[in-house]
C-alpha cells in the first residue's frame, strides 16, 4: 500500500505495473479502501529475516513496517543483489546502514521519506588540477536551488550520450571533451532534473530545484508557467499552509497581512461579502477596483452583475459577490498574487487591479493519499461595555429632560416610540395610573440591557474536508468533498456550503495530454432582512434596518427584550409593533448559490519545444435572494397600520386606489407577509487557444506564446416582490390586487415583477515573447488586445492594445559573484507598460429602453422608449502605465529579501461626472480624472534558528502607497466633499477624508465652525462649492500597510503569530448629534457632557439639545450644525492600527502514538483570530476596519480547534 | 494528429472572421433606434410633466405652518426655503426648481435625439412629419417655460439683452460642454419658429391617446399664451380664437358638484378632474403631484376664505382636516404608489385658461374690448356660482380695475395648477409669507422673482450665469 517510487525513467516496470493495478483498484473501490487499509502494524523498528533476498525486497519490507517512504534510482545489479538478513526490532538506521552503506549506498532521513543515492566516487584532486587546462572541459558545481548545499551524487550526463559523472561529496563535476552547445543532462532523486546548455562558460554552477519546492521556483500566471528566475514581473506568493483560513473558510478573506502592497480591509464578517482588497493602491474612482481572481488559468466571474458602487453597501447581494468564497480552501495547491504590468500582461485590460491566481491541487503519481481535515472556531459575542453608549439611567433622565423642556413630540408616537415612549402612550390611554408610571420609569433605569448579550451567542462553526490523490503515469486523479457549517452569531443566522471536486489527467500518447475538471460547490445561508440601501439628501437610507450589530450599538438601555413574564417586550416602529427577536425571526433573508464548474485543458506537444494548450471551460451559477417577512414581522404589520385616522394619514405605505373613490388610505397588504425574490443564472465561457514556442540555441533560450481568447458572461436576472404571503399557513399566498395597481402607479419603484439579461463578450488576441540570454540577462515583451461588446458598434475602440516590456537580470549567475558565499541570490528587475480597465460603467452609444406611460386609466397607456444615458462616442477604456522595479536577494541561507518599488499612472479615469444640465442629464460617464500611485513594497522572509529540533522564521511585509489625484474635472459641494467614506479631489488622494472646522459652541450651545474668511458661522448650504471651508484630514484608506508572522517550530510543535498591521489614514467617528433624538437610540455617552447652560461652552465641546423652535429657526436660516458637526474635525481619528490577527499552535503526533491505526501522520491545530486590537482610542470600540451597514457585520474573535489527517 | 492540427488552424480563422459579429451582440435589453416608430416612442416618452409646480409655494395662495415629524426632517420642512423664495433648498427632490430645470432639458434632450434621427429612420413619412412636431412642440415648450422660471419677464424694450437660458437647437456631441445665457428675445423668437413648425406638421390622426399629445388646439393654446406673456396682444387673441374654433367647452362644475357632493364622493371629483373625457382639458399628463406638500397642506387658509359663500369653486376645491392646519386641495389624485410618491393627471392646457387670456389682452389690446372680457369671465362663472350673479362692466370701469379681476378670476378657477406664479411676475403682485414667527416680503420688481439658476448646474457649468441677487 505504502509505496511512493520515483517513478521517472529509472524506475522499476515491475512496480509501475502494480501501481497501475493499484490506481484501477482504487478508482473503484474508492471508498472500500478507505475502511479497508490492512493493519499493518509501523514501527520504528525492524523484524525481518531471510536467506538470499534481493536488498529491493527488504527495502520494501523496511517502507512497509516503518511507514516511511522510499526514494531510490532503480539500479537493477545493485538491487537484485542478494543479502542474508535477520533482524530482530533492530533500530531503522542500523538496519539501513547493514544493507545499504554496506552495498556502497548512501541514504538520507528525512522526515518520512529516505532518499538512497549511490557512494559518491571521490575524484582524486590531482586529477581536477591535470585536466583543468584544457579547453574543451567543463567543471561545475551542483547544488540545490533553495539552500544552495551541494547535491551529493547528482548525475551530470552529456545529453544523447553515455559520457556522464556524479557529482562528488562537494557537489563538484567535471567532464571532459564537452562542445559548445551541448547539452548537460543532470539528475538527481527528489530533484526536477535539468537541462544545461553549455556555453563558453567553463566554470559552471547549476542550481537544481526540489521537487517538493518546485511551486516557489515558478510563477504560475494562468497562462503560462515561467521559471521564476526569467520571469521579469512582479509577484507574490502565499503559502496555503500560512493562511488563516480556519474560521473564515473564505480565501479572499484570509490574505490580510500575506503579501506586501496587497492591502485587505476585511469590512464585513458576513460570509460571502466581499473583502475589499486592493493591490499597490486604487486604479479607479468609480469604475471597478477589484482584483481578478483566476483559478487554473480561467477568470473567475462574481456570479451576480453587481454595480461597483454597491460592493460595500450592505444590501443582500454583496452576500454573492465573493466568488471565490465557493472555493473550498483545501482544494488550493497554491496563490500567486500579480502585481505589476509585466506580470498581468496576458489579462489585458481586465488587468489593472492586479491579478490573483489560484491553482488547484492535482493528483500525483504515487500511491494513494487520502487526507481528512476538519475545524471547530468558536466566535467569540461582543458586548456594550465596548462602546460608549449612555446607560438606562442616563438615557431615560436624558427623555425626561426633553419631556420637561416640552420636547417630546405626541404626534409621532403613533409611528415610533422606545422605553420612555411607551410609557407616555400607556399613560395617555390610561392603561397605567400615574403611580405605574412613575414606578415604571425608575424600574426602566435599572434594565442596562446588553442588547449584544441578547441578540449575540458565542457560535460555532464547524468545516469538514477530505481529499484523495492518486495516479499513475497516464493518469492522475484528485477529488474531494468540504462541508462548512457557520451556525451564525445571531439568532436565525446560518450558512452551509458543499463542495465537491473532481480532477483528472489523462496522458494519452507521449505528446497529448488532457486534464478534466468538474468541480461543483452549493451554498445556502440565511441572514436577517435587509433590505436595499437607498440616497436621499446625500446621506444613505436604509428602511426597516434590523442589522443586529447596528441595532445592538444604537438601541437604548432601558429598552429590554422580554418583559416580566418572560414574553417578548414589544415597542414600536414604523406604526406597528417591533421587538428585535421577533423580527429577525421574521424577517430574514435566504441566499441560495449553486455554482457548477467544467474545464478541459488539452496539451499537444507538437514537437519538443512547440506545443498547442488548449482551454474550455464553463461554469453555471445559480444565485437565488429570497427575501420573507413574514406575516407576523414588523414590515408586514406597518403596511396594514390604520388603527385610526392619524396613523392612516400619516403611514406613507398604504394607499390610495385611484379607482376607488371616497376611500381612506388602505392596506395593499390585508394579509400574509412580502416576499422579494431575486434569481440570478450566470453562464460564463471561455474559450483559448495557446501555441507555444521554445527553441534553445546556444546561450539563447526563447519562450514565444501567442494566442486568442474569447469570453462570454451573461447574466440573467429575473425577480418579484410578492404580497401577501402567508408564511406559516403552509407558504400559500393570498395577494391583493391594489399591491400591484400601487407598483405599476410608480413611476420609478419597484415593478412587480422584472427581468434583465446582460452578455458581455470578448475577443482577444495576446502574444508573450521571452528572451533569455545565458540564463542571465531575461528579456519579456507582451501586447494584448481586447475587444468587448459593451463598447458599442464604434470599431474604433473596441480593440484597445496593451503593452509590456520587462526585464531582469540574475546577477548571483555572473562570474564575479561566484566566489561570494554569502550571497544566496541576486534579482535585479523592472518593467513598464501599459493596463486597462473596463469600469463597467458607461457606454459609447445611447443607451434607450422599452417602456410604458404610466397612466391611471389601462386603456390610455402607450409604449415609450427612455434614454437612460447619452451617447459618448469619445468614452475609452480606463488606462494605467505602469513601472516597475525590484531588487531580490537571499542572504547567508538565512533572509531572503524583495524590494519593490512601482509608479502607476491611471488616467482616462471613467466616472459619473456632473454636468450642465442644459445638456439632457445631471450627470454624464465620461473619462474625467487622471491619477497616480507611487509606493513601495518589502518583503523580509528569515530563518532566524535553524537547527534540527528548534526552527524559529519571520515573514514581514510592508506596503507603502501614495495615491494622488492629478486631473479631476468637476467640483463637489461641501456635502459630497465631506461624506465619511471620503472623496477626491485634484491634487489630493481619492479617499480623501474632508471635515468642516469647528470652533466653539456659541453662546446658546450650537455649535460654530470656520468658515472660509476665518469668520464663525453655522449657516451655509449643503451644496456650496466653496471648499475652503474644509479641511483635508488625510486619506480615507492607509498608507501603509502589511503583516508580520513569525512561526517556531520545535519537534513536532509548530506556532505562528501573525500581527497585521494599517497606518497614515483617518476615519470618521459614528455621528451622534442629530437634529431630533429618537427615543429608541443609544445615545453617545459623550452627551451625557452637553451643553447645557450658557457658559458651558468653556468647558464642553458637546452641543446642546435642540428643541422645536430653534429647529425651525436653522432650517429657516439653511443652517445645517448637525450635518456639519458629525462632519466636523473633532469627529475624526486616526485609522492606524495593529491587530494580533491569528495565532496558531499546531502539534504533529508522534508516528509512535499513531502506529496502530492507518494514519500517516496526525495534526492537530489550535488556533485563535482577532484577538487584540490596538487602535485610537477616539474610537471607542469602532472598528477601523469594518464599514457596518446593511448585511455587514464586523470580524469577531474567535477561536479554532483543526484536525489533519493523512492516510 | 494532422487532422487535429487542421481542425484548430480552422478554429483559428473563423474566430478571426467571425470575431466582428461574436461583439455585436447587445450587452442588455437596449434598443438601437431604427423606425420612425422607435422614435414616435422616444418622442412620447419626452412629454413634459407640470413641472413648473412649484411654483405655487412661492404665491400667496399657500401659507407654511411647521407640521414636524418626530424622527425626520419631512418634505415639509423641505420645502419651507423654496416657500420663502430661498436659493438654498434641499435637491434630491422632485419639487424643485433644480428638478424643474433638469427635467425640462432632459425632455429638449429627446426631442433633439428625434428631430436629428428621424429622419435617417425606416418607416412612413406622414407619421415622421407629425413626429417631427410633436418634437419642435415639445422643445418650445419647454424652453418657454424654462425662460419664464428662470429669467425675469419678457420686456420688449429690454428683451435683445436681457439674460434669457441657453436654448438647445441640437444634442450634445462631446460631452461636458459649458453654456452661457441665451439673450430672452432669442430664446422667444426660437421658440416662436419651433411653434409654428410643429402646428404645420402635427397629424392628430397618428395619437394612439390624442389629450397626451399636442393637437392644434393646445398648441394654438400655447402660442395665446407665448403672446400674451410677449405682450403681443392681438396675436395672443387671434390664437385664443383658434382655439375656441376647435374647442370652447368649458367645464360644467356643477354638475360635478351635484354628482359628488351630493354623494360625499369628494375623492371622485379630485380624481376626475384631469380626466381625458373632461372636455376643457387640452393637453394633460401624468405628474408627480407636491406629494406631501399636498397632504401636509400648504394650501393658505387665508386664501380659502376669500371665496364668496356662492362661489362653489371655494368648497370643491379644497377640503378641511383636522389633522393638519391648512386645507388641502382637491383637485389631484390623491396617489400613493410604492415609491411613496404621489401622482395625478394634471393639465397642462385647458379652455378655461385661454379664456382668461382672451379676456387679458381684449382689455390690453390697442382699442380695447372691456364687454369682450366681461364676457368671458361671465361664460365660466355661470357654471361657479349658484346662485349666479353675473359681472357687469359698469363695476369695472377702468382698464386697472378690469385687469385686476381678469387675474383674480383667473387664480380662482386655477388655482394649486401653477399659473398663478407666472401672473404673480408679470403683473408685479406684491407677496408677503409668514415664517413661523414674522411676515417675509416679496415687492414687485424683487430680483427674486427670476429664480436662481440651480446650484448643481452653476457647480458644474461655469459658463452659466447666476441672476443678480
Amino acid at each position: 500500500m505504502h509505496f511512493k517510487l520515483d517513478v521517472g525513467k529509472f524506475c522499476l516496470p515491475l512496480i509501475n505495473r502494480k501501481v497501475l493495478l493499484l490506481m484501477k483498484l482504487t478508482i473503484c473501490l474508492l471508498l472500500m479502501s478507505f475502511t479497508q487499509v490492512s493493519a499493518t502494524l509501523f514501527s520504528q523498528t525492524i523484524t525481518f529475516s531471510g536467506k538470499r533476498v534481493s536488498i529491493e525486497k527488504v527495502l520494501r519490507e523496511v517502507e512497509k513496517q516503518s511507514g516511511f517512504n522510499l526514494f531510490y534510482k532503480y539500479d537493477e545489479s545493485l538491487m537484485s543483489k542478494s543479502v542474508d538478513v535477520d533482524f530482530k526490532n533492530v533500530q531503522l538506521h542500523t538496519v539501513l546502514d547493514e544493507i545499504l552503506v554496506k552495498n556502497g549506498l548512501v541514504y538520507k532521513i528525512d522526515r518520512k521519506t529516505i532518499t538512497i543515492n549511490r557512494k559518491p566516487v571521490s575524484n582524486p584532486s590531482s586529477s581536477v588540477r591535470t585536466i583543468q587546462e584544457q579547453s574543451d572541459d567543463i567543471k561545475g558545481v551542483i547544488v540545490d536551488r533553495h539552500t544552495g548545499e551541494p547535491l551529493v551524487g547528482a548525475t551530470v550526463r552529456v545529453k544523447g550520450t553515455s559520457i556522464g559523472v556524479a557529482a562528488d561529496e562537494n557537489g563538484a563535476f567535471q567532464l571532459r571533451n564537452v562542445k559548445n552547445g551541448s547539452t548537460l543532462e543532470i539528475i538527481y532523486t527528489g530533484y526536477q532534473s535539468r537541462e544545461f546548455v553549455v556555453g563558453n562558460d567553463r566554470d559552471v554552477r547549476i542550481a537544481l530545484t526540489g521537487e517538493s519546492d518546485s511551486l516557489d521556483e515558478v510563477v504560475i500566471t494562468g497562462y503560462q508557467t515561467i521559471d521564476k528566475r526569467t520571469f521579469t514581473g512582479s509577484v507574490g506568493k502565499v503559502n496555503p499552509d500560512d493562511l488563516a483560513t480556519a474560521g473564515f473558510s473564505d480565501v479572499g478573506k484570509a490574505l490580510q497581512g500575506m503579501v506586501a502592497g496587497v492591502a485587505v480591509e476585511n469590512t464585513s464578517g458576513t460570509f460571502g461579502t466581499k473583502s475589499k482588497i486592493r493591490i499597490r493602491g486604487n486604479s479607479s474612482i468609480s469604475g471597478n477596483q477589484e482584483p481578478l481572481w483566476v483559478i487554473d488559468g480561467v477568470v473567475l466571474d462574481d456570479p451576480v452583475n453587481i454595480n461597483p458602487n454597491q460592493l460595500y453597501s450592505g444590501d443582500a447581494a454583496t452576500m454573492l459577490s465573493s466568488a471565490i468564497s465557493g472555493i473550498n480552501p483545501d482544494d488550493i495547491e497554491d496563490i500567486q498574487i500579480l502585481k505589476d504590468a509585466s506580470a498581468t500582461a496576458m489579462y489585458g485590460t481586465q488587468a489593472v487591479n492586479g491579478v490573483i491566481v489560484v491553482t488547484t491541487k492535482k493528483g500525483r503519481v504515487g500511491k494513494t493519499a487520502i487526507s481528512y481535515k476538519n475545524n471547530f472556531s468558536l466566535a467569540m459575542k461582543p458586548t456594550i461595555r465596548d462602546f460608549n453608549v449612555m446607560n438606562s439611567k442616563q438615557r431615560m433622565e436624558f427623555s425626561e429632560e426633553l419631556y420637561e423642556k416640552n420636547l417630546v413630540d405626541f404626534t409621532n408616537m403613533n409611528s415610533t416610540y422606545g422605553a420612555f415612549g411607551k410609557l407616555q402612550y400607556q399613560l395617555s390611554r390610561k392603561e397605567l395610573t400615574w403611580d405605574q408610571y412613575y414606578d415604571e420609569i425608575q424600574r426602566a433605569k435599572t434594565y442596562n440591557t446588553d442588547w449584544f448579550d441578547v441578540l449575540f451567542r458565542n457560535s460555532v462553526n464547524h468545516e469538514h474536508s477530505a481529499s484523495i490523490s492518486t495516479g499513475t503515469e497516464k493518469a492522475q486523479f484528485y477529488m474531494s468533498a468540504s462541508y462548512f457549517r457557520d451556525n451564525g452569531q445571531t439568532h436565525n443566522q446560518h450558512t452551509d456550503r458543499y463542495s465537491g471536486n473532481f480532477r483528472g489527467n489523462f496522458n494519452i500518447s507521449d505528446n497529448f495530454s488532457i486534464t478534466g475538471t468538474l468541480y461543483g460547490s452549493a451554498r445556502n445561508q440565511r441572514l436577517f432582512g435587509a433590505f436595499d440601501e437607498t440616497e436621499s439628501g446625500g446621506l444613505p437610507q436604509r428602511d426597516f434596518d434590523i442589522n443586529p450589530y447596528t441595532y445592538a450599538r444604537t438601541t437604548s438601555r432601558a429598552m429590554r427584550p422580554y418583559d416580566d413574564d418572560g414574553n417578548l417586550e414589544y415597542y414600536r416602529a414604523n406604526f406597528a409593533p417591533f421587538n428585535i427577536i421577533h423580527e429577525m425571526n421574521n424577517n430574514f433573508v435566504d441566499v441560495a448559490l449553486k455554482e457548477i464548474r467544467f474545464q478541459v485543458d488539452g496539451l499537444w506537444k507538437i514537437t519538443n519545444n512547440l506545443n498547442l494548450a488548449t482551454i474550455l471551460s464553463a461554469r453555471t451559477t445559480s444565485a437565488q435572494s429570497e427575501h420573507i417577512s413574514t406575516e407576523l414581522s414588523n414590515v408586514a404589520q406597518s403596511y396594514r397600520a390604520m388603527e385610526n385616522t392619524a396613523i392612516r394619514s400619516a403611514n406613507g405605505r398604504l394607499y390610495n386606489d385611484p379607482n376607488d373613490d371616497s376611500q381612506f388610505p388602505i392596506s395593499v397588504l390585508p394579509r400574509g407577509g412580502i416576499i422579494i425574490l431575486d434569481n440570478n443564472q450566470g453562464e460564463f465561457y471561455t474559450f483559448r487557444n495557446t501555441l507555444n514556442y521554445k527553441p534553445v540555441f546556444h546561450n539563447h533560450s526563447f519562450d514565444l506564446m501567442g494566442g486568442s481568447e474569447i469570453r462570454q458572461r451573461k447574466y440573467d436576472r429575473h425577480g418579484f416582490t410578492g404580497y401577501g404571503l402567508e408564511y406559516y399557513r403552509g407558504l400559500t399566498s393570498s395577494p391583493d390586487y391594489r399591491a400591484i395597481q400601487r407598483d405599476q402607479f410608480a413611476s420609478n419603484g419597484s415593478p412587480y415583477y422584472g427581468m434583465g439579461l446582460n452578455v458581455h463578450r470578448e475577443a482577444s488576441f495576446f502574444a508573450n515573447l521571452a528572451y533569455t540570454f545565458k540564463n542571465r540577462y531575461n528579456l519579456t515583451l507582451s501586447s494584448r488586445a481586447d475587444g468587448s461588446n459593451r463598447l458599442g458598434a464604434s470599431e474604433r475602440f473596441r480593440f484597445l492594445p496593451i503593452w509590456v516590456v520587462g526585464a531582469s537580470w540574475n546577477v548571483d549567475d555572473e562570474a564575479f559573484l561566484q566566489g561570494v558565499e554569502w550571497l544566496d541570490f541576486l534579482k535585479v528587475r523592472g518593467s513598464y507598460g501599459t493596463r486597462g480597465n473596463i469600469s463597467g460603467l458607461g457606454s459609447p452609444e445611447i443607451l434607450a429602453y422599452y417602456g410604458t406611460t404610466t397612466r391611471f386609466n389601462p386603456d390610455n397607456v402607450e409604449e415609450i422608449i427612455s434614454i437612460s444615458a447619452p451617447d459618448n462616442p469619445h468614452l475609452q477604456w480606463e488606462k494605467e502605465k505602469m513601472a516597475n522595479a525590484a531588487l531580490e536577494f537571499g542572504l547567508f541561507k538565512r533572509a531572503s529579501v524583495t524590494l519593490e518599488w512601482y509608479h502607476r499612472q491611471n488616467y482616462d479615469l471613467i466616472g459619473n461626472v456632473q454636468v450642465s444640465r442644459v445638456s439632457g442629464f445631471s450627470t454624464k460617464t465620461m473619462n474625467w480624472a487622471d491619477m497616480k500611485n507611487e509606493g513601495f513594497e518589502i518583503t523580509l522572509n528569515t530563518k532566524n534558528i535553524d537547527n534540527t529540533n528548534f526552527k524559529w522564521s519571520t515573514l514581514f511585509t510592508f506596503g507603502y502607497n501614495y495615491n494622488e489625484v492629478t486631473r479631476l474635472q468637476t467640483n463637489a459641494a461641501v456635502v459630497r466633499q465631506t461624506v465619511d467614506r471620503g472623496a477626491p479631489l485634484e491634487g489630493r488622494p481619492v479617499t480623501g477624508l474632508y471635515s468642516f472646522r469647528f470652533a466653539t459652541l456659541n453662546a446658546d450651545g450650537l455649535p460654530m465652525f470656520y468658515t472660509s474668511s476665518g469668520g464663525l458661522s453655522n449657516s451655509f448650504s449643503r451644496y456650496s462649492t466653496n471648499l475652503d471651508m474644509l479641511q483635508y484630514e488625510g486619506s480615507r484608506e492607509p498608507l501603509g500597510s502589511g503583516g508580520l508572522t513569525n512561526q517556531f517550530q520545535y519537534k513536532g510543535f509548530q506556532a505562528s503569530f501573525l500581527f497585521t498591521y494599517a497606518y497614515g489614514n483617518k476615519i470618521r467617528l459614528n455621528p451622534f448629534f442629530e437634529r431630533y433624538y429618537s427615543d429608541v437610540m443609544a445615545l453617545d455617552g459623550e452627551l451625557a457632557n452637553r451643553w447645557t447652560t450658557p457658559g458651558d461652552e468653556r468647558y464642553t465641546n458637546i452641543p446642546r439639545i435642540v428643541e422645536a423652535e430653534t429647529r425651525t429657526q436653522l432650517i429657516s436660516a439653511n443652517a445645517e450644525p448637525f450635518m456639519a458637526y458629525n462632519r466636523s474635525d473633532i469627529r475624526v481619528a486616526s485609522g492606524s492600527y495593529v491587530r494580533f490577527k491569528n495565532v496558531m499552535l499546531a502539534y504533529d503526533i508522534p508516528t509512535r502514538l499513531i502506529q496502530r491505526t492507518n494514519i500517516n501522520n496526525l495534526k492537530v491545530t489550535a488556533q485563535a483570530q482577532n484577538i487584540v486590537l490596538w487602535a485610537d482610542p477616539k474610537l471607542r470600540g469602532q472598528d477601523p476596519e469594518a464599514i457596518v451597514s446593511g448585511i455587514s457585520i464586523p470580524m469577531t474573535t474567535n477561536y479554532t480547534l483543526g484536525l489533519t489527517m493523512n492516510f | 494528429m494532422k487532422i487535429l492540427k487542421y481542425t484548430t488552424l480552422l478554429w483559428a480563422i473563423s474566430l478571426l472572421v467571425s470575431c466582428t459579429k461574436y461583439l455585436e451582440i447587445n450587452p442588455d435589453n437596449r434598443v438601437r433606434l431604427t423606425t420612425v416608430e422607435d422614435y414616435q416612442a422616444v418622442i412620447t416618452g419626452a412629454y413634459p410633466q407640470a413641472y413648473h409646480h412649484f411654483t405655487e409655494l412661492y404665491t400667496d395662495n399657500v401659507r407654511y405652518y411647521d407640521y414636524p415629524s418626530y424622527n425626520n426632517a419631512n418634505i415639509t420642512s423641505w420645502l419651507f426655503p423654496i416657500y420663502l423664495w430661498s436659493d438654498n433648498y434641499i435637491t434630491n427632490n422632485a419639487i424643485t426648481p433644480e428638478a424643474a430645470w433638469r427635467k425640462y432639458y432632459n425632455d429638449i434632450y429627446e426631442a433633439n435625439v428625434v428631430l436629428e434621427g428621424i429622419d435617417q429612420a425606416t418607416g412612413d413619412d406622414a407619421l415622421r412629419q407629425s413626429v417631427k412636431g410633436e418634437a419642435y412642440m415639445i422643445r418650445a415648450y419647454c424652453h418657454f417655460m424654462l425662460v419664464n422660471i428662470f429669467a425675469k419677464h419678457y420686456n420688449p424694450q429690454t428683451a435683445a439683452t436681457d439674460l434669457g437660458i441657453p436654448y438647445m437647437l441640437e444634442s450634445e456631441k462631446e460631452p461636458g460642454q459649458h453654456y452661457s445665457r441665451d439673450a430672452i428675445q432669442y430664446v422667444y423668437d426660437r421658440i416662436e419658429e419651433d411653434a409654428f413648425k410643429a402646428l404645420g406638421l402635427i397629424r392628430e390622426e397618428f395619437m394612439a391617446v390624442p389629450k397626451y399629445h399636442w393637437s392644434r388646439a393646445s398648441i394654438h393654446a400655447f402660442l395665446s399664451r407665448f403672446y400674451l406673456f410677449k405682450e403681443d396682444w392681438e396675436r395672443s387673441l387671434y390664437h385664443s380664437e383658434e382655439v375656441f374654433k376647435l374647442n370652447n367647452n368649458i367645464r360644467n362644475l356643477f354638475a360635478d358638484f351635484d354628482a359628488y357632493f351630493a354623494t360625499g364622493d369628494y375623492n371622485g371629483f379630485a380624481n376626475r378632474y384631469f380626466e381625458t373625457h373632461q372636455s376643457n382639458v387640452l393637453l394633460v399628463n401624468y405628474t408627480l403631484t407636491w406629494n406631501t406638500f399636498e397632504r401636509g397642506s400648504l394650501y393658505a387658509n387665508e386664501y380659502r376664505a376669500t371665496f364668496h359663500a356662492n362661489d362653489v369653486r371655494g368648497r370643491i376645491f379644497t377640503l378641511w382636516s383636522a389633522q393638519t392646519p391648512n386645507y388641502m386641495a382637491r383637485k389631484f389624485r390623491r396617489n400613493l404608489p410604492a415609491d411613496g410618491q404621489s401622482y395625478a393627471d394634471v393639465g397642462l392646457f385647458v379652455v378655461e385658461e385661454v379664456m382668461y387670456n382672451a379676456a387679458e389682452a381684449s382689455v390690453r389690446k390697442d382699442n380695447p374690448d372691456f364687454q369682450y372680457a366681461i364676457d368671458k369671465m361671465n361664460a365660466i362663472l355661470q357654471q361657479r356660482w349658484r346662485p349666479y350673479v353675473a359681472l357687469n362692466l359698469a363695476d369695472y370701469p377702468t382698464q386697472e380695475l378690469l385687469l385686476e379681476k381678469i387675474i383674480d378670476e383667473k387664480n380662482r378657477e386655477l388655482c394649486y395648477e401653477g399659473y398663478r406664479w407666472f401672473d404673480v411676475k408679470r403683473h408685479n403682485i406684491h407677496i408677503r409669507h409668514w415664517d413661523g414667527t414674522q411676515y417675509r416680503e416679496l415687492p414687485p420688481d424683487d430680483l427674486r422673482r427670476a429664480v436662481q439658476i440651480p446650484f448643481a448646474e452653476l457647480e458644474a457649468n461655469p459658463e452659466m450665469q447666476p441672476n443678480p441677487r
